[in-house]
């Protein structure tokens, strides 16, 4: 059996790495659940006019994006067809038996969210449809044809309360994680009491980014003008969130290099080995100082029409790199630390198989796949586009 | 009377959902405290009719100075309990820690070093192999190590199912059935005591030798090791090995900080040894 | 009452309504019964765990079908280290005679008995490449050493007044009597399962390093060492050997 090279000295049952790439690709799916749910609810909660235009597609990716997140997990248990136990007979003080409730939770949650946010063009469409497309919205809406006014009040007082609901069940949803990490005494890495904070600002910033690039991508493809107010928006929301999450995550690294309790040795060799360029070249750099840098050049030079969205959207996808690269260096950055606090491992991540490469960018891909097929059945653009 | 009409959809709406989920919520939990409720007063012994699991407190000494770093114990282990046999699934193991002249820091070595797998030959077998013999050593020793069976063990306290647990008689076992195999608990393991098995998809460690201590036997690797390095016993009984052991030596534990409790004790390690 | 409420949201709340009651039998049905027994776990799990037969059955067992070793064995450092460390594990036993054997004996032993720096000082331990006849590392161990009665081979067992007596021999003592001397004693005198050689007649003496050189002898230690020997060295040794009191603790074998 291969095992993980390693230099120092690692315990002997260390030689493999237990939590691949999927157990990467899993908070970043659930970060992106609730970051594009955040988004949603700036308008559904909080009213941000601004927002409306993406608050419905938010809903969607969320939901889509849901729907892949069990299938790292799946793919990543030794025993996937077991995992039921954890909801059946859930074992109190685990985080991870937390997941099984919190999911189905939100779950639930998101699909009435979406439901009620799209139930009276639902209606409509079943009115104006025939044949197979006439029952899948009849169907959709539980063969209900109820637009009156007095229904269309309670939808929104519904969606309201589910809304807000909702954000704590989507960052519990996520922060849960964050807990899973940051309670683990066995890692210095991953021990601190700031993880969950971290994870879930890490999450709304790759939520709020991840609805920037698809709102431009989804504008361009339909051929329909940006709404700038609502790209501004978003854009401020990025800058806030991600300079907030800058100071947190440097804060935590800050703790543990000040602190330097046993086994900081190795973390400090790792830090300035190994980890130097994913960390601090490419998370915080590139996926956090520079998109600072560029947003803030265009909120102070007033930066308007196309240059602003090319700026806005450039920011949009180093964060995105910047959330997967600080899942990466969480999850796989713990785990090439050696427990013993006197060696550190290599990760090697395989191009096949099920934790392999080909299959965590399919998972990644897949959800924006599903999107695409949903956002046709159930279209959230706030305005049609220009050629049908 | 419009405004009633108005108000009724609603409230009635809440009161039901209210009433359906608190229903259910009643049942639900009633139902998983009446199943933790029922740890019926079994009168007859249990886990097995010769061995009552509420009569014994099992407990774990290694003095690592009479360890000659053979790993018989390591041998044995393997073969008696099907352990995966190559360098990286292990139940017990020993590392060796040398000091050489003018140097703070102890080099450690244990099985899944290369060089260490070239004298044994394969990574089926385990030998240290003898770099240090010509180099100049001030200090060396081995140390034996091995699930210490904590009584507040991480591991048990992240199992999303319940898979592994800590048996009334101090062991921590692993329910092969259960396990889901998310290894969780071998990230949670601050002494790497814990290993995944892929080709059965569940995490594994010993178990003392659970199917020999019910028995009355001990486990393997106290059993084979020549130098008598390795103890183990019951706590209640006075006469034991590891009572006498426990109360007449200056005994330790390992990362004592963790708050994991171990029941694993040590003489005769030192500053290095984590 | 319940059409005060518009039909979908009742639809709605039965629909959620099935789910929990799906779910909640899929918890009842599927739960083992002997989970939440002793806590979280499945209490049936812990009598599997304590069934199963061990492998390894300790040395009493070995001894009731090979009691002839419990009268060195016990009685010796050896004591400790168990039958199944050098014989492997006993449950299959009884198994066909000699398969149980260790092969490599030299890799056995030195398992334990090599030096290394972190082996405690006071744990008998060899430097293998200096080892008296460990050349090359080909020399079996047990060829000297008997694994159930061990102990160094030059036994210093002389004492002060035999050994000044026996200085005041006749036949001063041939070089080559040194290496013969670290397996039959200073004197010839034999230390254990190697034979004396004090007082023994010269030609039986010739003789069987003949037998030994021919390569016919019973010992391939003995066959090294006689075809190393010239003629003339042979019979320096059989002259000196024979000139040694026979009258020594040791009884001469013969």
């Amino acid at each position: 059996m291969e095992f993980a090279p390693f230099t120092g000295y690692v315990y002997p049952n260390e030689g493999v790495i237990q939590w691949s790439v999927m157990i990467v690709i899993y908070p970043y799916l659930t970060g992106l659940v609730a970051g594009a749910f955040t988004v949603s609810s700036f308008y559904h909660v909080f009213g941000m006019q601004q927002f409306k235009p993406v608050a419905r597609l938010a809903l969607l990716t969320s939901l889509c994006v849901m729907l892949f997140v069990p299938v790292p997990l799946l793919m990543h248990l030794g025993h996937p067809e077991r995992s039921i136990y954890s909801m059946i007979t859930p074992h109190l003080t685990s985080a991870f038996a937390m997941f099984g409730f919190f999911a189905a939770f939100y779950m639930v949650l998101l699909i009435l969210e979406c439901w009620f946010v799209f139930r009276v063009d639902n209606v409509e469409r079943a009115r104006n449809s025939t044949g197979l497309k006439r029952f899948f919205y009849r169907a959709v809406t539980l063969w209900s044809d109820d637009d009156s006014p007095a229904a269309r009040a309670l939808d929104h007082k519904l969606l309201l309360i589910l809304a807000i609901v909702g954000i704590p069940a989507a960052h519990g949803l996520h922060g849960y994680i964050g807990f899973v990490y940051g309670s683990l005494k066995a890692r210095l890495w991953w021990e601190s009491d700031l993880m969950p904070i971290i994870f879930l600002f890490s999450a709304i910033v790759s939520g709020v980014a991840l609805l920037m690039v698809l709102y431009v991508v989804a504008s361009k493809l339909r051929r329909v003008p940006i709404d700038h107010a609502c790209l501004k928006g978003m854009t401020y929301a990025l800058w806030g969130f991600l300079m907030f999450t800058l100071i947190l995550e440097g804060l935590e690294f800050a703790n543990l290099v000040y602190k330097g309790k046993e086994g900081v040795d190795a973390i400090m060799e790792y830090v300035q080995g190994p980890l130097f360029f994913r960390y601090f070249v490419l998370q915080f750099g590139f996926g956090a100082l520079l998109p600072i840098m560029i947003m803030g050049l265009l909120v102070a030079l007033n930066i308007k029409g196309r240059a602003f969205v090319i700026g806005a959207t450039i920011c949009a996808l180093l964060v995105l790199m910047n959330v997967l690269m600080m899942r990466w260096n969480v999850v796989i950055g713990g785990q090439e630390i050696a427990k013993t606090g006197k060696g550190l491992l290599t990760y090697h991540l395989p191009f096949w198989g099920h934790e392999g490469l080909v299959a965590a960018i399919i998972l990644t891909l897949a959800p924006f796949g599903l999107l695409w097929v949903v956002t046709r059945l159930f279209p959230p653009w706030a305005d049609p586009p220009r050629s049908t | 009377m419009k405004n009633d009409r108005k108000k009724n959809p609603r409230r009635e709406f809440l009161s039901a959902t209210g009433k359906a989920l608190a229903g259910l919520g009643v049942i639900a939990g009633g139902s998983s405290l009446l199943g933790a409720a029922t740890g019926d007063a079994a009168t007859e012994s249990f886990p097995t009719a010769d061995y009552d699991w509420t009569k014994h407190r099992w407990a774990y000494g290694i003095d690592a100075t009479k360890c000659i770093g053979c790993l018989r114990c390591v041998e044995a282990c393997k073969a008696e309990n099907d352990v995966v046999r190559d360098a990286t699934h292990f139940r017990t193991w020993v590392e060796r820690y040398v000091y050489l002249e003018g140097e703070e820091k102890a080099r450690v070595d244990s099985h899944s070093d290369p060089k260490n797998i070239a004298a044994s030959g394969s990574e089926a077998t385990y030998r240290f192999d003898n770099r240090y013999q010509d180099a100049k050593v001030t200090k060396a020793f081995f140390v034996p190590k091995i699930c210490n069976h904590c009584s507040h063990p991480a591991c048990v306290q992240v199992c999303p199912v319940g898979a592994t647990f800590k048996a009334e008689d101090g062991t921590v076992l692993i329910d092969h059935d259960y396990c889901i195999g998310c290894r969780y608990c071998v990230q949670a393991c601050p002494y790497g005591a814990r290993y995944f098995i892929e080709e059965e998809g569940v995490s594994d460690k010993c178990t003392w030798c659970y199917h020999r201590i019910t028995k009355g036997l001990q486990p393997v690797c106290v059993d084979v090791c020549p130098t008598r390095a390795r103890v183990f016993g019951d706590l209640n009984d006075d006469s034991s090995t590891i009572r006498e052991f426990v109360d007449n030596n200056p005994v330790q534990v390992l990362k004592p900080e963790s708050g994991n409790g171990p029941m694993c004790f040590y003489i005769g390690i030192d500053k290095d040894v984590s | 009452m319940t059409q005060k409420l518009p039909k979908h949201i009742v639809r709605l709340l039965l629909l959620l309504g099935c789910f929990l009651l799906v779910a909640y039998a899929a918890k009842v049905y599927l739960t083992d019964p002997s989970y939440y027994k002793y806590g979280y776990y499945r209490a049936d799990a812990v009598p599997e765990l304590a069934a199963g037969a061990p492998l390894y059955q300790g040395s009493a067992y070995c001894l009731e079908c090979h009691p002839e070793r419990s009268a060195d064995w016990p009685l010796t450092p050896h004591k400790a280290v168990q039958c199944e460390v050098c014989h492997g594990a006993s449950e299959e036993c009884p198994v066909k005679e000699g398969t149980r054997i260790p092969a490599d004996t030299i890799r056995l032993c030195s398992n334990c008995h090599e030096k290394m720096p972190a082996r405690p000082a006071a744990h008998p331990q060899i430097v293998l490449g200096e080892h008296p006849f460990a050349d090359g590392e080909t020399m079996p161990c047990i060829e000297c050493h008997d694994p159930h009665a061990p102990g160094p081979v030059a036994r210093e067992e002389v004492t002060t007044a035999v050994e000044s007596a026996l200085a005041a021999t006749d036949v001063a003592a041939p070089p080559g009597a040194k290496k013969c001397a670290k397996c039959h004693g200073k004197q010839g005198e034999g230390v254990k399962k190697n034979p004396a050689l004090a007082g023994k007649e010269a030609a039986r003496f010739i003789e069987q390093m003949n037998l030994y050189r021919s390569g016919a002898g019973d010992s391939k230690i003995m066959t090294r060492f006689a075809k190393a020997l010239s003629d003339e060295e042979i019979a320096e040794l059989a002259e000196y050997y024979q000139s040694l009191p026979a009258a020594h603790p040791r009884q001469l074998k013969e």
